[in-house]
């Protein structure tokens, strides 16, 4: 008897990629000529929700911007609030997702978040703009379409609203606000928040402070331009400067003899997650327990309970670097597998993000224990990425200018007409006296300046497609029966996983992360009987079998299908009649396939 | 090895304990509590301590206490469990709630066997309340608030009082242990329904489990390098509920609130939940802890010891001025020196009330008591109540004689061994209690082994008279294993004190938290002097002591930096000057026992007048002294 199979069918409607051209609501529309230039190009359709991108905004005006978005496609965005901050503002989390290819939670996800640091400002339009890129692209853009039918993206732009909102509100350096605003005894004085940097020229800016001490300090004025100073050189001969530098713009707010020691909120959300959580005296700002603030933990909570979530991506602000874990060294290095998939999506961030550094955060950076990026992967299982989204190199592309004082001041003065630098102004300081305060604003130098804030969005929200694009899409790519002595049949099914990302990363399989995914064939009663099943070792001697233990007719497959990837497996049954083959698993879409025997 | 988790199941707290069962306490020298007459006369609450307290009985007992003793006792709640039963507390005061007054908190019940533990830590509370005298200066609550939360496993302790029995210490939201997308499908089952889960030997040629030689109600775990091979699987009484072809892999409820906690969390391991804090209980707890820098000394009742057979220690982090400078090691679970010191001299002081020394843990991973040292610095005081003795009381048998091995070979096969014969059916009585002939053989078997800790446990209990405390291994017709055995220890066997014992137990706790008191850090003004050295220059010279056997802060306190320094304040009369010196400094660390920490001043002063100095902690008390300055 010869092969029996005779009919195939997908039956899954999940799986068929919607017709191109189909907006949710099932219009047709029409890709004329005006269509084509949106994706990058400037002449040709105007987006349908038009968005200054070259700007940075405070929280109530991304929300709004998000709304916008959700009005004009309100099938496509939605969100729900996970809980609020500390300073009461929502925590939004948008869910994009195209509604007629399946609810979100039916295929894989993307997580993207940013601002977790309240100063990393920019990562929170990194966020909206990814949305707005996706939705404005839908239904004119294959690639959209077909990313938008098979996945889905969970957006929160704000994971520190408070710190975000400080940062636009108050007076700020380019390095503070990065806490939450929960009242914190850094000095443990029993007073909270009561020494922070002070405003004292009251610019809205945070600055620096130096005095002219002659004789008796450790740097000197450039001669070229007294706005900078240059240290004074080791040298045998006693010779010292004539100016000291004395610090962030402050006073010592609660006279315990320490300036600035107490400020506003004092820790970091990206050190409390609990993936390696170690306590303050090993990192800064972890807090007394993990997830112990509320911002972090309806986050982690919405995570856990979405285990669709296949791919993560964070951003940050300051550095140009596209950054895995570990965060520390002895966690070891991730399986080999995984960091195969790592550094394919990481090279390829290298070519879509010039300057940024693909880079293992504990080797490359610093050690980072409980850090959000390796929440997602260590302890959940989820490929994810830390994005440094600025380096102020960027300032002068070509390498002709760099990160000297002399060069940023140059930058400052030639492309920025000096708007980004205060100058240097006397003040009179009640601990020391006569002093000047100056130096560059809070948006100079961790944020980019408005006409380079769009690329920067543009080439990150490419760089999340492209990891978004490399979710598990498992596909059932061929079944065959055969016949087996005895009258029984062999029923071979090969699933694969077209992607680079595997349904299940080696982590979660090495650590039982989640649930495993499952093969599964339903009989008729009666009719077929499931006698055994085995994945097939060897694709021309096929009784080499791996026999399953347990219920052949479901099967867990705890290290599900690898990358780009396949299993065939073999059913030995009895009787004749339909039976449905299926593969679920938590991060893909699930597929089936009727096969009759006759 | 452990007989009684032969799949690598871990039940924290079943298998160790500690015992604290003597007649005699030794109390701090310090020390004058009431005589135990006067506190009993005083005392509405029912003195017996001998119950198993249900959550209600438990909130009842709560609520009589605070009815008999509502001038110094009120109830708080930290919060609810996972199934949403309220975790109550009683907070004991004198009514003087003063700065820096200290509290000590004493929490029982945390791993969910430790049911008993309740009864202890709600004993200390009743014996707190009762013995308390506004004019007793000596009086624990003269000196210090007393928190107890006799139980935060409620829904742990829950299990002890349902039927069937059963001792897996789960709690928690419940655990996909099989990962098959299902939770809690397959848990233990009472298989013969005697009205407990216990354990089942299932003969497989696969089994690595063979009679213990010394006695056949014990099983060894095989070891092949010494010819042996296995007779059994042991596996925890139960079905294979969904058909997976395990049995009773998927327990219900597997999450432990004793090992949720952050310090040392073990990730990616079911039993301690998917991450520290996520059990409600244990957040309620952390929350509990923090908003109450009064904390200056944590006991525990449960399933933990850092007192009987002490815990590992480290070296005291080196580095200056309380100021610690080394690298920063990951926190190993190791008590720093100087405080594995203290709790020698409290275990030495509590030495009376521990009649036999315990295996149990100190600071197990995820524990409340390793997060309460290692993360928030404070000394915690453990006691494991009682575990069940591995060998019989001296006076019974002094030397392990173990049955005698009529085989004369050292390998048992399951043809060969009675026990297997037994469960075959071949020998149609059962083996225990074991036979005359085996009390009675004098010579010890051809083995290379010694008798497991389990012989010795039957050995205790043969000669006691909680024989209920075993069941015997019984043939039984599995409906889908077949013939095995279902026996073994009973549920709470080897953690739950005796009934005799219980009062005793309960009362040296109480007496030992009661003479706590003068070991708590007191922060002293030992001298304040001001010296004229010149026509308005003053010399201010200060010398701040602690003379409790506590330090001011613990070792990992300092290095945790999560205890709050002392802070001194220099006041000055109007017009005064500081020429060297700060006003206002805090004292970091400072030693118990005669702790020393002096400070000098130089200051200009116009008026001399009256000069005051004010020290004030979040749990060592306050001082406050003034200094008349005298012309020379």
């Amino acid at each position: 008897m010869g092969p029996s199979q005779l009919s195939l069918f997908i039956a899954a409607s999940l799986f068929a990629l919607p017709a191109l051209g189909q907006d949710p609501s099932g219009a047709t529309i029409t890709h004329g000529d005006s269509d084509a230039g949106f994706p990058g190009l400037g002449a040709g359709r105007a987006p349908l929700i038009e968005i200054p991108w070259n700007r940075l905004s405070p929280p109530e005006k991304l929300y709004e911007d998000l709304d916008r978005l959700a009005a004009q496609w309100p099938t496509m965005l939605s969100y729900e609030v996970l809980g609020e901050s500390i300073g009461g503002i929502e925590m939004r989390v948008y869910t994009l997702n195209n509604p007629a290819t399946g609810p979100a939670s039916s295929k894989p996800a993307m997580w993207i978040d940013g601002n977790i640091h309240g100063n990393e400002v920019q990562g929170g339009e990194a966020v909206v703009y990814t949305a707005w890129y996706l939705l404005e692209n839908f239904t004119h853009n294959a690639r959209v379409d077909d990313l938008l039918s098979r996945s889905s993206f969970y957006m929160l732009p704000m994971v520190n609203p408070d710190g975000r909102a400080s940062w636009f509100a108050d007076a700020h350096n380019p390095h503070s606000s990065r806490t939450g605003i929960k009242p914190t005894d850094n000095d443990r004085d029993g007073l909270f928040d009561e020494d922070s940097p002070d405003d004292l020229d009251g610019d809205g800016q945070i600055l620096q402070m130096r005095k002219y001490v002659p004789g008796e300090g450790t740097h000197n004025l450039d001669p070229e331009d007294p706005r900078i100073l240059i240290p004074v050189s080791a040298n045998d001969l006693g010779v010292k400067g004539d100016w000291v530098m004395l610090g962030t713009e402050g006073i010592d707010n609660d006279g315990d003899g320490s300036t600035n020691e107490d400020g506003v909120g004092g820790y970091d959300m990206n050190r409390s997650w609990p993936a390696m959580w170690m306590p303050e005296h090993i990192q800064f700002g972890a807090g007394p327990y993990p997830l112990f603030w509320p911002e972090t933990n309806c986050i982690a909570k919405f995570l856990i309970s979405h285990p669709n979530v296949a791919s993560f991506q964070s951003f940050h602000n300051n550095g140009g670097m596209i950054l895995r874990g570990p965060g520390a060294e002895s966690f070891g290095e991730y399986p080999r597998a995984d960091v195969r998939v790592y550094d394919e999506i990481g090279r390829d961030g290298e070519g879509l993000l010039p300057f940024y550094s693909y880079m293992i955060l504990w080797k490359d950076l610093y050690s980072v224990y409980g850090g959000e990026v390796n929440f997602a992967y260590e302890t959940l299982g989820i490929m994810s990425f830390t994005n440094e989204l600025w380096n102020s190199a960027r300032m002068n592309p070509d390498g002709r200018k760099g990160e000297s004082s002399e060069d940023r001041h140059w930058s400052d003065d030639h492309l920025l007409m000096g708007a980004g630098f205060v100058d240097w102004h006397p003040f009179d300081h009640p601990l020391y006296g006569e002093v000047e305060i100056g130096g560059f604003r809070k948006d100079v130098g961790r944020v980019p300046p408005t006409f380079l804030i769009e690329e920067m969005l543009h080439r990150n929200a490419l760089f999340c497609i492209r990891h978004a694009e490399a979710m598990p899409d498992v596909r059932i790519r061929k079944t065959e029966v055969s016949d087996l002595p005895g009258g029984l049949f062999a029923l071979d099914v090969t699933f694969e996983n077209l992607r680079e990302i595997p349904t299940r990363t080696a982590l979660a399989s090495q650590k039982g992360i989640g649930v495993p995914d499952r093969l599964s064939i339903e009989t008729k009663k009666g009719k077929t009987e499931v006698v055994s099943a085995g994945f097939r070792l060897d694709k021309w001697r096929d009784q080499l079998l791996d026999l399953v233990e347990g219920n052949p007719a479901s099967i867990p497959l705890e290290d599900g299908i690898g990358s780009r990837g396949e299993v065939t497996l073999r059913w030995i049954l009895s009787g004749k009649g339909s039976v449905e083959v299926s593969w679920k698993g938590e991060k893909g879409i699930d597929v089936s396939e009727v096969v009759t025997i006759k | 090895m452990h007989l009684l988790f032969p799949r690598g199941q871990t039940a924290f707290g079943l298998i160790f304990g500690s015992v604290l069962c003597a007649t005699a306490l030794a109390l701090p020298e310090a020390a004058s509590p009431l005589p135990l007459s006067h506190r009993a006369q005083s005392s509405p609450v029912p003195a017996d301590a001998t119950n198993l307290l249900t959550n209600a009985a438990l909130s009842a007992r709560l609520s009589a206490l605070v009815g008999a003793h509502a001038a110094v006792a009120e109830t708080f709640t930290i919060g609810n469990s996972r199934s949403g039963i309220s975790i109550e507390g009683v907070k004991l005061s004198d009514g003087l709630d003063t700065l820096g007054k200290p509290a000590i908190l004493v929490v029982g019940n945390i791993e969910a066997s430790r049911v008993f533990s309740a009864t202890i830590a709600l004993s200390v509370a009743e014996r707190v309340a009762a013995s308390f005298q506004a004019d007793n200066a000596d009086h624990l609550l003269s000196r210090a608030t007393l928190f107890v939360i006799p139980r935060l496993n409620v829904d742990g302790a829950s299990a002890r009082f349902t039927v069937p029995l059963f001792d897996d210490g789960a709690t928690g939201h419940g655990v996909d242990n099989d990962r098959d997308g299902l939770m809690g499908e397959d848990g233990p089952a009472d298989v013969n329904g005697d009205g407990q889960i216990t354990w089942m030997r299932v003969p497989d040629p696969e089994g690595t489990w063979l009679p213990d030689p010394f006695d056949h109600r014990a099983q060894v775990e095989r070891d092949a390098s010494h010819g042996e091979r296995g007779t059994w699987k042991v596996l925890r009484e139960g079905f294979d509920s969904d058909g997976d072809d395990r049995v009773a892999e998927d327990a219900p409820n597997d999450g432990l609130v004793s090992r949720n906690f952050p310090a040392g969390f073990e990730e990616h391991t079911a039993a301690a939940g998917f991450f520290a804090g996520e059990e409600p209980e244990v957040r309620a707890m952390m929350d509990f802890v923090l908003a109450h820098p009064e904390l200056a000394l944590v006991v525990t009742f449960d399933g933990t010891d850092n007192l009987n057979s002490g815990p590992q220690t480290t070296d005291d982090p080196s580095g200056g001025r309380g100021r610690f400078s080394g690298p920063r090691t990951l926190p190993d679970g190791k008590v720093l020196e100087s405080d594995a010191n203290l709790l020698k001299e409290f275990g030495r002081r509590a030495s009376a009330i521990r009649k036999e020394s315990t295996k149990a843990d100190a600071y197990p991973n995820g524990s409340f008591q390793r997060w309460i040292y290692e993360h928030r610095g404070l000394l915690t005081l453990d006691f494991t109540a009682w575990q069940m003795p591995t060998e019989a009381a001296k006076s019974a048998q002094e030397e392990s004689e173990p049955v005698e091995d009529k085989s004369s070979g050292s390998i048992s096969t399951p043809s060969e061994d009675p026990d297997v014969a037994a469960w075959n059916g071949e020998v149609a009585a059962p083996l225990d209690p074991p036979s005359e002939a085996e009390e009675s053989a004098e010579e010890k078997p051809d083995t290379w082994r010694e008798a497991s800790e389990d012989a010795g446990r039957l050995k205790w209990l043969d000669a006691s008279d909680e024989g209920a405390r075993f069941v015997a291994w019984q043939d039984f017709d599995h409906p889908q294993l077949g013939a095995v055995q279902i026996g073994g220890w009973a549920p709470f066997a080897l953690t739950e004190p005796p009934s005799a014992e219980r009062q005793v137990i309960a009362d040296a706790a109480a007496e030992f938290v009661l003479g706590l008191a003068p070991s708590l850090a007191q922060i002293e003004i030992a001298s304040f002097t001001a010296t004229k050295l010149s026509k308005r220059l003053w010399k201010i010279e200060a010398a701040i002591e602690n003379n409790s056997l506590l330090p001011l802060m613990t070792k990992a306190g300092a290095r945790a930096r999560t205890i709050r320094p002392a802070r001194l304040e220099l006041v000055l009369p109007a017009k005064s000057s500081i020429i060297a010196g700060e006003a206002k400094q805090q004292i970091r660390e400072l030693d118990g026992a005669g702790g020393r920490s002096e400070f000098i001043w130089l200051v200009d002063i116009a008026n001399p007048e009256h000069l005051g100095l004010n020290i004030t902690t979040d749990h060592a008390g306050t001082a406050s002294q003034a200094c008349t300055l005298e012309e020379k």
